[in-house]
């Protein structure tokens, strides 16, 4: 019975490791403090998100997750929106599937369906801080594309 | 005209020493005016106002207001001065946002109605002393250092001896500063803004008009509630209006995520 609860640990702990740890964003068409809390209360209020911490000098936020497998990267995009800003850039921290990025391959993360976006072939560390090129954070042709 | 060119030389001589400051940050919460951007979705203010005006007659308004933003793109207000009521509507239909910049544009339409009707002066007063339905178009710039928002409408007041009514033109410029705190490091900082604002009328029917400068300071605390302090004086006057000197204390209070959220259809 023990060996058996180690190994669904071992399994469950394989299949968490597809999934994203953190995302850093910058917002932008701010300056003022009252315009950073307004992002941070509407962040700070998506059901699936445990953390905010904010630099509210760089209108940066880093986001922490409950359970990494229900993070909703539209939900944390229209929240910036609906504080009535932007989004500059957003950063996911990951634990990847792979060790090897290449361009245009799938990876899927916390259930979406990523395609790097990579110039030549490259390591991946484990975590992996990258970056989603999409415009505006809005997914093309059903895909976001990350880059290193 | 030479008073014109006057008060031009003054705001083009704050203009260029507000830019010598290094490290300020632009700030567009104006006092006497709205930015065309609208308030965080779903969230509710709170303001109440008093101010004391002077000139020909002294008077004093005493008003009462509620800010609701209904999505991040609309937002209307309901407003009381006890003697009248307002209602306030704003719609952005254009944002372009950068890091620490944004350049927005918003329609906005005012109505006012006033139970005791028509001050005969050749000026449309918008605190509630006349019935006016006033609306136009807000331009607010917001890069590093410098915010500034025009705003310019048309009015229309309704007056029993003016047969068409009396119309005119409003606009207003408005400029702000952070000066306090250099480094923004928590929400709980309290912060000091400054503004200048510039506020003018000019009627059609009898070419009269007005043109204000409007200095302002505002704390804000705990990156939530306000207190506006601001003194409206003329820099020129060439209306019959009864009062022509403002000195205004506000205090606001804006409220997070306070309206439920409409769920989308899946």
């Amino acid at each position: 019975m023990k060996y058996f609860a180690i190994l669904i640990f071992f399994f469950l702990s394989l299949s968490a490791t597809a999934q994203v740890q953190s995302v850093e964003l910058v917002a932008s068409g701010l300056t003022c403090s009252m315009c950073s809390k307004a992002i941070f209360k509407s962040l700070s209020q998506l059901d699936f998100v445990a953390d905010v911490k904010v630099d509210i000098e760089k209108s940066s936020y880093i986001l922490t997750f409950k359970s990494p497998e229900q993070v909703k990267i539209e939900q944390i995009r229209e929240a910036v929106y609906d504080a009535g800003f932007a989004i500059e850039t957003m950063q996911m921290t990951a634990n990847f599937p792979k060790r090897k990025a290449i361009d245009e391959e799938v990876v899927v993360l916390s259930g979406y369906q990523f395609k790097w976006k990579l110039s030549n072939v490259k390591d991946i560390a484990q975590p992996q801080k990258v970056t989603i090129v999409n415009k505006e954070i809005l997914p093309t042709a059903g895909f976001y594309y990350l880059k290193f | 005209m030479r008073r014109i060119k006057k008060v031009a030389f003054y705001i083009l001589l704050l203009c260029t020493s507000l830019f010598q400051f290094k490290d300020i940050k632009a700030q567009e919460l104006f006092v006497n005016a709205e930015p065309a951007s609208i308030m965080p979705a779903r969230s509710i203010m709170i303001k109440q106002s008093y101010a004391t005006m002077t000139g020909k007659e002294n008077d004093n308004n005493f008003k009462t207001q509620l800010e609701f933003s209904l999505s991040k793109n609309w937002m209307t207000h309901l407003g009381t001065n006890y003697k009248s009521w307002e209602w306030y509507t704003q719609y952005r239909f254009y944002s372009k946002d950068a890091v620490y910049e944004h350049l927005r544009m918003a329609l906005f339409f005012r109505a006012i109605y006033a139970a005791s009707n028509a001050i005969h002066t050749n000026s449309i007063l918008l605190e509630g002393q006349e019935s006016v339905l006033h609306s136009g178009l807000i331009i607010t710039q917001l890069k590093h250092k410098w915010a500034s928002s025009l705003t310019i409408g048309a009015l229309v007041k309704q007056d029993a001896l003016a047969a068409n009514g009396q119309a005119g033109f409003q606009y207003s410029f408005s400029n702000g500063l952070l000066l306090y705190p250099k480094k923004y490091t928590s929400y709980g900082q309290t912060n000091v803004n400054f503004y200048i604002e510039l506020i003018g009328q000019t009627l059609f029917s009898d070419k009269a008009h007005y043109l204000d400068v409007a200095p302002a300071i505002q704390f804000i605390f705990n990156s939530q509630s306000k207190v506006n302090i601001s003194y409206q004086l003329p820099l020129i006057n060439e209306s019959n209006r009864l009062t022509t000197h403002t000195a205004a204390l506000s205090w606001d209070c804006l409220f997070f995520n306070a309206l439920p959220k409409h769920k989308k259809k899946s």
